[in-house]
């Protein structure tokens, strides 16, 4: 069959039309990022073949969400001389090839954060209006993915240009077109009927890493129940072990605390007013004239942890942990926010 | 931020700062001063009694303010004007204090939502500390200007000399306010015909009734804390009692995420919340 490039369109392709699609984007002006494996881990990065793409079932080191959200950027220049403000907002076109489901989850948090209230945010806007998602399926849980638990994975059924799952074969793969984008990126490719039989491999290999997820975490009830365990003495106990580091905060692909600071440059010319990451294990983070409102550690460490498993559905009516699990493997004292909210809600 | 056809026509970037220019600069106390200001542009900045602004001093940084004039008072309806009153404490503060008449700084905002005067429409019990009287001055002027129900103002400040707006107690007072003032220590010799203490220790003259009335708080979390406590004793129900809050803030966009307080963002939710909604939030560490 060829593909006619409509959304709601399935087939199975090969591996071959990786290529084909990257090219595509590329061709559009997308500047295309996908996970590679390198180092022994796997990073988002930007694409020179599609043979780069790992397949491998987990989003890498660090989530995509740079991209959109990037740790350090202008929001405006201040001309010294003139006093004059030039602001610095163009529409940026990248896509993600071989973005995860739970990834996936993350970027609609942060559009409720940055896009949900009554002013946009217009820099986050620029990244976000023109973002391509094609979305790999898991089909095997790493060992600290808790994305069945969270309600985030390991399949996706929305919000995706194109999905891919790979079948009981390698080199097979299910696709399916979910936008008219994502339709323009495959008209016109052979590929193969897709039969109920495909799709039945799919929905088990999907069942299998959900069955199989290591970790796990019992959400029934979790914002109540966080609230009840806030004086729970787990908190002591893993506090106790925290470096305060802010790793899990530095990798976790819903955390959006930023600090915002001007910065001169040192022939006194222009000042950029610059919006970059915070995270709130610094100690400075909820300092104000005269106090700290979080001034122990264990204060800052429930902080995290509370937000992403409690506070975010008061805010936002989701959790913001997507059960990737990043957290898990970049902390250096083996504190697991699966194993905490198992912890605190009595199920450890 | 409260959002006008007009910003949402022109898709506006709620981070862009516009100009404002320095009128007059009014020095309260040894450490506290009132500006006097227009936007350059000439409109009229318009706000809610309680709100604040995020003032820049580009090169320095920004901070979140609130304003301390009557939004609907004479000179802001002809002139435009409007008035923030800052103590300095850090280097926004520092830099302000550095400008004249004359100057200029950047502002965006208003921010935040505000006292809640239209359901204050019994009689209004205003407890303030030191800094925290600025953000409910405009409150009592739109009191003064046009509520019959009785209005009390507590206020206490370290010492008699910390206090701003001195010069306006009369007249809070000749517009039919009540005016019981406090000062944690006063020198000896100083004219001070007052009170030495901490301003719950004025709760007990307080004539205003919980069966009709509300009341406004701003000061230091404790003093608020410790008020608020006080209050919940002498029978005011907690729906009836409104605090602002103070929090580390530097988008006022419930993006930057640093006035979280559980799943309360001060910026927008607040700064003036219910004493219902927020006792739970304030008991524990949060």
């Amino acid at each position: 069959m060829v593909l006619q490039g409509q959304a709601g369109e399935n087939a199975v392709v090969g591996r071959d039309a990786f290529d084909e699609i990257l090219a595509r984007l590329q061709e559009r002006g997308y500047a295309v990022y996908g996970t590679v494996n390198e180092k022994g881990t796997g990073i988002f990065r930007p694409l020179g073949g599609a043979g780069e793409l790992s397949l491998r079932c987990t989003g890498g080191t660090l989530p995509p969400k740079y991209l959109w959200y990037p740790p350090s950027e202008t929001m405006f220049t201040y001309d010294r001389q003139s006093g004059a403000l030039r602001s610095e907002i163009e529409p940026v076109k990248q896509a993600v090839f071989g973005i995860r489901p739970c990834d996936v989850h993350a970027l609609l948090a942060l559009d409720e954060v940055f896009l949900g209230g009554d002013y946009p945010d217009p820099y986050y806007r620029a990244r976000r209006e023109d973002l391509p998602l094609v979305v790999f399926n898991c089909v095997e849980s790493g060992d600290t993915c808790f994305c069945s638990s969270m309600g985030t994975g390991p399949g996706l059924d929305h919000d995706y240009d194109l999905l891919i799952t790979e079948l009981d074969r390698p080199g097979r793969f299910l696709l399916e077109v979910g936008s008219g984008l994502g339709g323009e990126l495959v008209r016109d490719l052979r590929a193969e009927v897709a039969r109920d039989e495909d799709y039945q491999v799919k929905h088990r290999r999907l069942e299998d890493a959900a069955a199989n997820a290591r970790t796990t975490l019992e959400t029934e009830d979790l914002p109540r129940l966080m609230s009840e365990g806030h004086g729970h003495p787990y908190w002591r106990e893993i506090s106790d072990k925290c470096f305060g580091c802010a790793n899990c905060t530095s990798v976790c692909p819903t955390c959006y605390c930023a600090d915002i600071f001007d910065e001169t440059d040192f022939s006194l010319t222009e000042t950029r007013r610059k919006r970059r990451w915070s995270w709130c294990f610094l100690m400075e983070f909820g300092a104000v004239h005269g106090g700290n409102f979080r001034e122990r550690r264990i204060d800052r460490l429930r902080q995290f942890m509370q937000h992403k498993l409690n506070f975010s559905v008061g805010q936002y009516g989701r959790f913001h942990c997507v059960g990737c699990g990043r957290c898990i493997v970049w902390c250096p004292a083996n504190i697991d926010i699966a194993q905490t909210g198992r912890t605190i809600r009595g199920d450890a | 931020m409260v959002k006008s056809e007009e910003d949402l026509r022109r898709g506006a970037n709620p981070l862009s700062l516009r100009p404002v220019e320095i009128l007059d600069v009014r020095r309260e106390t040894p450490d506290v001063n009132t500006y006097t200001l227009r936007l350059v542009d000439g409109s009229r900045f318009r706000f809610r009694p309680g709100q604040f602004n995020m003032v820049s001093v580009i090169g320095i940084g920004e901070s979140a303010l609130s304003m301390s004039s009557d939004p609907e008072g004479t000179e802001a309806l002809a002139e435009g004007v409007f008035q923030h009153t800052i103590r300095v404490v850090g280097n926004v503060t520092r830099a302000l204090a550095r400008l004249r008449a004359g100057d200029r700084f950047w502002i965006r905002g208003p921010y935040g939502n505000g006292w809640p005067l239209e359901q204050a429409s019994g009689d209004l019990l205003i407890i303030a500390g030191g800094i925290g009287l600025a953000p409910l001055r405009p409150a009592i002027y739109r009191r003064l200007a046009g509520n019959p129900g009785r209005l009390e103002i507590l206020y206490g400040a370290r010492t008699p000399g910390d206090m701003p707006f001195r010069d306006e107690f009369p007249v809070w007072q000749e517009g039919g306010a009540r005016l019981l003032l406090t000062a944690d220590k006063a020198d000896e010799g100083a004219e001070w015909p007052y009170r030495v203490g901490l301003v719950t220790a004025l709760l007990d003259e307080v004539e205003v009734s919980p069966a009709r009335g509300q009341v406004f708080i701003c000061g230091p979390e404790g003093m608020m804390k410790s008020v608020v406590g006080a209050l919940s004793k002498r029978g005011w129900p907690p729906e009836e009692i409104f605090v602002s809050l103070e929090r580390r803030m530097e988008c006022g966009q419930k993006t930057c995420g640093r006035c979280q307080i559980a799943d309360v963002y001060v910026c927008q939710d607040g700064p003036v919340f219910s004493y219902a909604a927020v006792r739970d939030l304030l008991g524990v560490d949060l």
